[in-house]
Parts: C-alpha cells; sequence; structure tokens
C-alpha cells in the first residue's frame, strides 16, 4: 500500500486541526501522512522498540483527534504539543520497563540487506541507536528532538517545559557522551582513524 | 584535528544519516490504522454533532431565561439584591417618610379618614 505525497504543505498543522474537527476528511488525511512519520520516528528512537513505538504513537495521535475540538487556533504548535505527549508516554513504559537493555532493539525490516553498503549504514545506524539508548532520557529526548528531528532550541524548550540554556546544555552533554561512546567503534562503523 | 574533533565529525555524519534512516519509517499497515481512528473519531463527532442525545431533555423556557441572563450566578445576585432592597425599605419607613405618615405607619392608635377630610363627614351629622 503506497499512501500518496502530503500536497498540502502550505496549510499549517493547526489550521488543518480545525478542518478535522468540523469534518474535512482530506484535513484527517493530510494530517495523518504529516504527523505519523514525525510521532513514530521519535517514539522509536526513544524507546527502541518498533511495537511499543507504534502503540505510544497511536495513543498519541488518538489524544489529538480527541482534542481537535477544542484546539486554540493559534495558540501552540501542534508538533510541539504531539512531542510533548510523546514523551510522556515514552517516559512511563520507559519506567516500566528500566532495567531491560535498550540496545537490544530488533533488526529492522530491511529487504537490501546484501549490499555491502547498505549493511555497513544499518550497521551505524544500529550503532547510533544503541548509543542513544545509554543516554539518560531527558539527554536523549533532547539529541533526537535537536540533531535528528531538526527541532529548535526554543521548541524543544517548549516540549520539555526547560528553558533554552538547559536544553543546549542536555544536547551538548549528550553529543559529547555519544561521540565519546561511538568513537570506540570508529574502525568497526568504517570511519578512518585520520 | 584532535580525536574528538574526528568523533564529533563521526556523529554529525551519523546524525545525517538518521535523518533519512527509512527503517524507521512507519508501515503503511500502521498508517492506515491511524488514519482509521482519525476517520473514526471524525465520524464520532460528527454524529454527536448532528443528533441530540435523546435520552437528554430539552431546556425549558425557564431555563433558557435564566441562561440569557447570565445563569445561576446573576439569578442569586438578582434575589441578594432583591432582599436587601426589601430590608432596606421597611428599616428606613421611620426616619425617612414624613412624620404624618410614620405616625399612621407606626402607632397603634385607630385613626379614620374623617379625621383627614371633613368631606367624609356624615350628612345626617349635619342635621
Amino acid at each position: 500500500m503506497t499512501m500518496p505525497y502530503d500536497a498540502n504543505d502550505e496549510i499549517p498543522d493547526d489550521a488543518l486541526l480545525v478542518l478535522y474537527a468540523n469534518g474535512d476528511q482530506a484535513a484527517a488525511r493530510v494530517l495523518t501522512l504529516r504527523l505519523t512519520p514525525k510521532v513514530f520516528g521519535h517514539a522509536v528512537r526513544m524507546l527502541g522498540d518498533r511495537a511499543e513505538a507504534e502503540d505510544v504513537a497511536q495513543e498519541a495521535l488518538m489524544r489529538l483527534w480527541k482534542i481537535a475540538p477544542d484546539w486554540r487556533q493559534g495558540e501552540a504548535k501542534v508538533t510541539t504539543w504531539l512531542y510533548r505527549v510523546v514523551a510522556n508516554l515514552c517516559t512511563d513504559r520507559l519506567r516500566k520497563t528500566r532495567g531491560v537493555a535498550l540496545d537490544a532493539i530488533p533488526e529492522p525490516e530491511d529487504d537490501a540487506i546484501s549490499a555491502p553498503e547498505m549493511l555497513q549504514n544499518r550497521a551505524r545506524m544500529d550503532a547510533l541507536q544503541s548509543a542513544l539508548g545509554a543516554l539518560p532520557t531527558r539527554q536523549r529526548q533532547a539529541v533526537i528532538l535537536r540533531h535528528i528531528e531538526g527541532v529548535s532550541n526554543p521548541e524543544i524548550a517548549a516540549i520539555m517545559e526547560i528553558g533554552v540554556e538547559a536544553v543546549e546544555s542536555l544536547t551538548a552533554r549528550g553529543k559529547r557522551a555519544l561521540a565519546a561512546e561511538l568513537g570506540k567503534r570508529r574502525k568497526e562503523l568504517g570511519y578512518s582513524h585520520d | 584535528m584532535t580525536k574528538t574533533d574526528r568523533d564529533m565529525d563521526m556523529l554529525d555524519d551519523l546524525f545525517d544519516g538518521a535523518v533519512s534512516d527509512p527503517a524507521l519509517a512507519p508501515s503503511p499497515d500502521f498508517m492506515a490504522r491511524v488514519l482509521a481512528d482519525a476517520e473514526t473519531h471524525q465520524e464520532v463527532m460528527r454524529a454527536a454533532s448532528v443528533s441530540p442525545d435523546p435520552t437528554r431533555r430539552s431546556k425549558g423556557k425557564l431555563f433558557r431565561l435564566m441562561h440569557s441572563l447570565g445563569g445561576w450566578p446573576t439569578l442569586a445576585g438578582l434575589a441578594t439584591a432583591t432582599i436587601a432592597g426589601v430590608w432596606v425599605g421597611f428599616s428606613a419607613t421611620f426616619t425617612v417618610l414624613p412624620d404624618a405618615l410614620t405616625d399612621v405607619l407606626g402607632s397603634t392608635d385607630d385613626y379614620y379618614l374623617t379625621y383627614l377630610d371633613s368631606g367624609y363627614v356624615f350628612g345626617d351629622e349635619e342635621g
């Protein structure tokens, strides 16, 4: 099943949410296509488990559909609200499963694993995910949002309900820890020593 | 370039790869489930807005009048103001009203209209 591309990039999320609450079916489709990859990707990065990430993403989006009639357009960014909900749901799950190795990530489905380059890319992504999983939860959340999701520091501050300086501190410490950990595996990951 | 710098460069390269990592894309089945949730909830909202709940009684005229005035808080204020007005009216009777009227209202003696106007005197008394 192939989903069509989002052809309504110019319509803001909050305007689409109002349309959705008014019964616009196209708005439901565009919001789903636009937001689900973000929410799911963030949940996978946080949890390291696709099945759990699907549960979290589905729950977060269901909460969005339910709050749609009461959404106040222009007051808050939909993505900020969603990332916050996802973060809370992930934190709850991580608390419950504390002690479970976060680097025990199931192999992602990939039909092209026969190519050496693809294998190396896969090994690199797995190594990054493993190192992310070893970070404290707040550092992991900040690093993922800033360096993988591409969210701005002020928006991360709003999502995590902390100051911008605290975000900068979390991302800096997280990056240093990741670099130190992954630096031990340079050769294994195909990076030169020079 | 120090080892730390090289490791930071490597990390940036890994981040770049992670941004477009196809393994983190949601599956089509999952996308379909989310869309089904959205459409189902939209139907529920539409049904709720179109057909009123038959188990709920319709609002009466008194309720609508009360609602148009501002609801219970406004009515409570009105009632308080009314009671206060009545109390002020009665308590001020003996200090504000003219003496003659105060006497009429406050005295225990009996008064008759004939005291006020000679026109009330009966004709047979004249002659």
